[in-house]
């Protein structure tokens, strides 16, 4: 009987689930866009961009502050210095394995960035 | 006055702890945008933005969570279905000054997360496609 509980247990606690979700936009930005009057051009490219901003949880201690798409999209726009995405992909992603052992949230972002003011 | 009974009070105990099982959520700021489409626009040529004259519109994806950890129908809030809502009830395509809000709303055997979009709401000239 015992040896049946401690089986449940550890199945249990191995179980894991994880589940994402894609979201895609056409224009994304989180920088100051010229308010007045917008126009993007090829000539402002600046290249294909990606960032991430994850939490890790061990044993439900989060190892970082929660996970946002502010900084996901502040770090994909500051690695080739544009100010707006086009054509972005945000990725939320959640894995967990049971009884919190181990957890995972993360925002990814990817897309074309442009620098408006260039 | 009658003395309240042992059963009377035990039902009292668990109503409050349900209330406040009930009331248990939180919700966090995780994005603000200056500017977001899922719609195609033309972006070639100079757009007038004016967030002032637009109306703010928010748009909400919500699903239950088993336990916390387990989705029904595997599927997490999605930004764009918010975002769509929100341009839909505007009946624009673009959306400026747009602040993202997940939040955690706890249900006994789990809870509701979701994700709001609320921005002001334009209308700009499509993208033709040829």
């Amino acid at each position: 009987m015992q040896y049946k509980l401690i089986l449940a247990f550890i199945v249990i606690a191995l179980s894991g689930c994880a589940t994402s979700t894609r979201s895609d936009f056409t224009v994304l930005s989180k920088k100051n866009v010229n308010s007045v009057n917008i126009k993007v051009s090829q000539d402002m490219m600046k290249g294909n961009t990606r960032g991430e901003d994850c939490q890790h949880i061990v044993f439900g201690i989060p190892f970082s502050g929660p996970a946002t798409l502010d900084e996901a999209l502040d770090r994909s726009l500051e690695s080739q210095r544009g100010n707006i995405l086009l054509n972005a992909i945000v990725e939320h992603s959640w894995y967990y394995i049971f009884l919190p052992i181990y957890g995972r949230d993360c925002w990814k972002i990817e897309g074309v960035a442009y620098d408006t003011y260039k | 006055m009658t003395p309240i009974s042992r059963k009377t009070r035990a039902i009292c105990h668990l109503l409050m702890m349900t209330t406040l099982v009930l009331l248990i959520g939180c919700s966090a700021r995780v994005g603000d945008l200056t500017i977001v489409s899922t719609r195609n626009i033309n972006l070639s040529e100079k757009i007038p933005l004016n967030a002032n004259k637009a109306t703010r519109f928010s748009g909400e994806d919500c699903n239950f969570f088993l336990f916390n950890y387990y989705p029904f129908f595997n599927k997490i809030p999605n930004l764009e279905v918010a975002v769509e809502r929100a341009l839909r009830q505007g009946n624009g395509n673009l959306m400026l000054d747009e602040v993202t809000v997940a939040s955690d709303v706890w249900v006994i055997i789990g809870n509701i997360k979701c994700i709001q979009a609320t921005g002001a709401v334009l209308n700009v000239p499509p993208k033709v496609i040829p």
